[in-house]
């Protein structure tokens, strides 16, 4: 929150975010992405490469996050 | 001295809750010249605990903490909020399914949203901590809908944190010289923290993806990702403990 509000001047913080969609991740679910913050806002880190191995592990999340979400949809909380 | 910003926080006698609010009333959170007024959120059977935080606090004469008020209702607690942090969630018990925790943690975070929605000021943040924390933030997210939802973020720092502390560790390293470290997806055991576009003293961990050599720099990476996957990272999120120092092997 320190950072969101006061900038990270180009340095990367993990942020919990919803998603627009940047690297394939489907848009609106809230998952973590490196972001850099200035002017009280965040911005995703955008170009970046992803290997097969990385592409794996955000998959297996964004499954994890796709069912809690379909759950909670369910559950008709959202 | 500019005008106090209304900082929310929820579950506010809990140990997160305890450990924050002295850190945001002494300008921590916000720098040494902005004032805070603290709206500190419980359910009502912890109000009393609520109230020995809320003397303790005063105790402090914190010459930033303007105003300090204690509340059991969400809609009183987040009215004119410009920074919220929802702390305060249900924890999992003994056998309970996970469908039963999102269950829970959802109708605390649906009340939240509609209240956020209702009386925060107009330049609100949301961050929220309260496991599990994307999708509860998720739900608050979608119970706000006037709210740009560029507005609600979920807690990965401690994530990014540990994935940093762990890698300075094994290298041997201060943690300043770790930069462009990112952690993706859930905060659960299925986060990623990512290597490949770590940088220590300002050179790439790893190399390029295009121009990696073979086993050099795999075993490199291997040992990294083993040293990431023996830390606690994997454990789920623990909070009520201190974090013990342990050797990476």
């Amino acid at each position: 929150m320190s950072d969101w509000v006061a900038g990270t001047e180009g340095g990367w913080v993990s942020m919990g975010v919803p998603s627009d969609g940047s690297y394939g991740v489907p848009e609106g679910l809230i998952s973590g992405f490196p972001c850099t913050c200035s002017g009280g806002a965040y911005e995703i880190v955008q170009g970046l490469e992803l290997d097969d191995f990385s592409r794996s592990k955000i998959d297996a999340s964004v499954a994890e996050l796709t069912e809690e979400r379909d759950t909670v949809k369910e559950q008709g909380m959202i | 001295m500019s005008n106090p910003v209304r900082v929310t926080v929820t579950g506010a006698a809990g140990q997160i809750g305890y450990s924050i609010v002295f850190r945001i009333a002494s300008g921590q959170l916000l720098g040494p010249e902005q004032p805070v007024d603290l709206r500190l959120l419980e359910i009502p059977q912890a109000m009393g605990a609520l109230e020995g935080v809320a003397m303790e606090l005063i105790d402090c004469a914190f010459p930033l903490l303007e105003n300090l008020d204690l509340h059991d209702s969400p809609d009183d607690a987040f009215d004119g909020s410009n920074v919220a942090l929802l702390v305060g969630s249900r924890p999992r018990t003994k056998g309970m399914e996970r469908a039963e925790l999102l269950s829970a943690n959802g109708q605390i975070f649906t009340v939240q949203g509609k209240a956020l929605n209702g009386h925060a000021a107009e330049d609100i943040k949301v961050l929220v901590v309260g496991n599990p924390a994307n999708t509860n933030c998720l739900i608050a997210m979608n119970n706000a809908q006037d709210i740009p939802r560029e507005r609600f973020t979920s807690m990965m720092r401690l994530d990014h944190n540990r994935a940093i502390a762990q890698l300075a560790n094994k290298l041997e390293v201060p943690v300043t010289e770790i930069s462009e470290m990112g952690v993706w997806g859930n905060h659960s055991p299925t986060m990623y923290p990512d290597l490949f576009h770590a940088k220590v003293g300002g050179g790439s961990l790893l190399g390029s993806s295009t121009t990696r050599p073979g086993s050099r720099m795999t075993s490199s990476r291997t040992s990294a990702n083993a040293a990431l996957r023996s830390s606690r990272r994997g454990a789920p999120p623990r909070r009520h403990r201190p974090q013990a120092r342990r050797s990476i092997t």
